[in-house]
């Protein structure tokens, strides 16, 4: 047996999956690829494939038949979905209820092929006039380390921009060590900041090599705002993002556009981080490299359908790191660690009119990846969430693990309520909720960043406006108690 | 329709906190909300401090550039001497009348037992607390 053609990974579906799955998951199959509405080549020779599947695994004794003529380890995806529900079951209530969902995705230790595929990184620098002093210095000691330690594991290509950007040591090209290292020592900072300039030569890099296999990723570093091309950029981080290349973005200071630098990493699955100091950037660097260095699959991305009558409020991403994903689909998700999950956080809102229903369907659809670290014999997954519609109420039983992602993620959203308010004027109510936050955040122990938070209402009472390094802190430190840890500092 | 205990904001059923102003939701088995007034009695003064503002308050000791006041200033009942903290505890009426110790340094006591800091631990009408080594009273008045 060929094994592209392994019928539970055509389906999307373990070996495990029950009757009513497989027929689901084929179902899904077949209303995406049927003939009558898909046109693209191929997926004519796809459906054929998921039908003769179906066929088999529809029928026990076929199914058993063909069980046998697998080895042990065939017919398990590589990939293991795991959701836990903030219920076990919707009541049938007569009014909107809320729902949530968190979906754990975690390689199946057996198919980790300890053969990671090859890194494609571009490291896009800003060396505007403000990065001078201590935050060149220390994104220069920090290039330097990453272009030692990536040299033999890959591409590391670099290019630094301000209003316009110059290849500094292109993708795949052969130099001498001390040749590079040096060009690194004499980087000068002048000029604006144009991060478009900047993403789109790093793009013309990762796009030398790129490659199915690898780990295709730019990583920006700016300290400053760019002017007028934001859009552009959006739009180049949508065409990188297609092509499977992912972004992070590191914003060094307080003056960069954390709402706009955020938007274009989550774009492509991948997240923002705040350097307040610039000898933080070393670490945070080096803990994103040792996070490409253990992705099992990348290019992970979602995509189906709500179900009738059911809003996705948010979807947040909490592990392997934090960031804030779109609510529409496809959505980007980021990568599948080696060691771990990639857990994803989904609030749902249903609206009344489920009463006569058996179960009610949040979300179906597949998780669609690109396998670095894992045998390309499957590339999607089947994932439903559904929940049963029951009479009875006595159903509060929320694990542990969602109510602490939520009550960490409603002080993230306090924050963005917060800012939003800010931006729209409401100075009163912006004052109010990050004063709510504060008394929050003391009460979990996080003493100094509630104590930031109160200066920061002090401030905005007085001039109605909150400072940028404040802002930034607020924003960044409340995301940080989302991580597994979950605490921005000891407590004392 | 849930009702936040904290600041009464609406919330559509099945949510697990408060949009508004981050409170936990969820109401199995908590002892009840005070209604009636509290008041603080500082056995060692006799002396009783009436609470105004019922639903949440930090007890301290208020000190010179010091940022973050406590609602309620023991400074001038000893409290230095006594080895209060300048944010000491926290104590709340959501979900039950609770008091959290934020991190003291001498700790917080119910009816002599130190408690885990940065843990809200229910108190009732009567109980012992001791910041430090200062004693105080929790009287509630219908």
């Amino acid at each position: 047996m060929e094994k592209k053609s392994n019928y539970y990974n055509l389906l999307g579906v373990s070996k495990d999956a029950a009757p009513q799955e497989i027929r689901r998951a084929y179902h899904e199959a077949v209303l995406r690829l049927h003939p009558d509405v898909n046109m693209s080549p191929g997926d004519t020779e796809l459906f054929l494939d998921i039908q003769g599947a179906y066929d088999v695994l529809s029928n026990p004794n076929l199914k058993a038949n063909y069980d046998d003529s697998l080895s042990a380890n065939e017919g398990y995806l590589p990939i293991d979905v795991q959701v836990l529900y903030s219920q076990l079951a919707l009541p049938q209530f007569k009014e909107t209820q809320l729902i949530y969902a968190l979906m754990s995705f975690t390689p199946n230790d057996d198919q980790i092929s300890n053969n990671p595929g090859p890194l494609n990184i571009c490291l896009a620098l800003d060396r505007s006039t403000s990065m001078k002093g201590p935050r060149l210095d220390n994104v220069k000691e920090t290039t330097l380390h990453l272009y030692r330690q990536i040299k033999d594991r890959g591409s590391l290509s670099i290019v630094t921009f301000s209003d316009r950007a110059e290849v500094l040591l292109p993708a795949g090209a052969h130099r001498e060590p001390w040749e590079v290292e040096s060009s690194i020592h004499l980087i000068q900072s002048g000029g604006g900041t144009e991060i478009y300039q900047g993403l789109m030569a790093a793009l013309a890099e990762v796009y030398r090599l790129l490659d199915t296999s690898a780990v295709n990723h730019i990583i920006l570093l700016t300290d400053g705002m760019t002017y007028g091309d934001e859009e552009a950029s959006l739009k180049l981080a949508e065409t990188a993002a297609r092509q499977g290349v992912s972004i992070t973005c590191l914003g060094i200071g307080d003056d960069w556009n954390d709402v706009f630098l955020d938007k274009l990493a989550s774009i492509t699955g991948g997240s923002s981080f705040y350097a307040s100091d610039p000898v933080e950037i070393g670490s945070i660097l080096k803990d994103k490299i040792s996070n490409i260095n253990r992705v099992f699959a990348s290019d992970v991305i979602l995509d189906g359908k709500i179900g009738t009558g059911v809003d996705l409020n948010y979807q947040f991403r909490l592990q392997p790191e934090i960031g804030e994903l779109p609510d529409n689909f496809p959505a980007h998700l980021g990568t599948i660690p080696n060691d771990g999950s990639l857990k994803v956080l989904l609030e749902f809102l249903i609206y009344p009119g489920h009463e006569n229903q058996d179960r009610i369907s949040l979300f179906e659809g597949r998780l669609n990846y690109r396998c670095v670290n894992c045998p390309p014999t499957a590339s999607s997954l089947y994932v439903d969430l559904n929940l049963p519609v029951v009479t009875s109420e006595s159903l509060k039983k929320t694990p542990e693990s969602i109510v602490k992602a939520v009550e960490r993620l409603s002080l993230y959203r306090l924050q963005q309520k917060a800012y939003q308010e800010l931006s729209e004027g409401k100075v009163d109510l912006a004052a109010k909720h990050l004063q709510h936050l504060s008394n929050r955040l003391l009460s979990l122990g996080e003493n100094d960043l509630s104590q930031a938070i109160l200066e920061e209402v002090a401030n905005l009472l007085k001039s109605t406006t909150i400072s940028a390094h404040g802002k930034k802190r607020i924003k960044y430190g409340t995301r940080s108690l989302l991580l597994p840890s979950g605490k921005t500092n000891p407590v004392s | 329709m849930i009702i936040c205990p904290t600041c009464h904001h609406h919330e559509v059923q099945g949510a697990l906190f408060c949009s508004e102003c981050g409170s936990h939701l969820g109401q199995e088995d908590q002892n009840p909300v005070i209604q009636g007034s509290l008041s603080i009695y500082l056995i060692d003064h006799d002396h009783e401090l009436a609470v105004t503002d019922l639903e949440s308050f930090t007890l301290g000791r208020f000190d010179e550039g010091q940022s973050i006041m406590p609602d309620i200033d023991l400074s001038s009942y000893q409290a230095f001497e006594r080895g209060v903290s300048r944010l000491h505890a926290m104590i709340r009426n959501e979900q039950g009348l609770t008091i959290t110790d934020l991190g003291s340094s001498n700790g917080t006591y119910i009816n002599g037992e130190r408690v885990e800091p940065h843990i809200p631990h229910p108190i009732t009408q009567g109980d012992l607390l001791n910041l430090g080594k200062m004693k105080l009273k929790i009287l509630i008045q219908d």
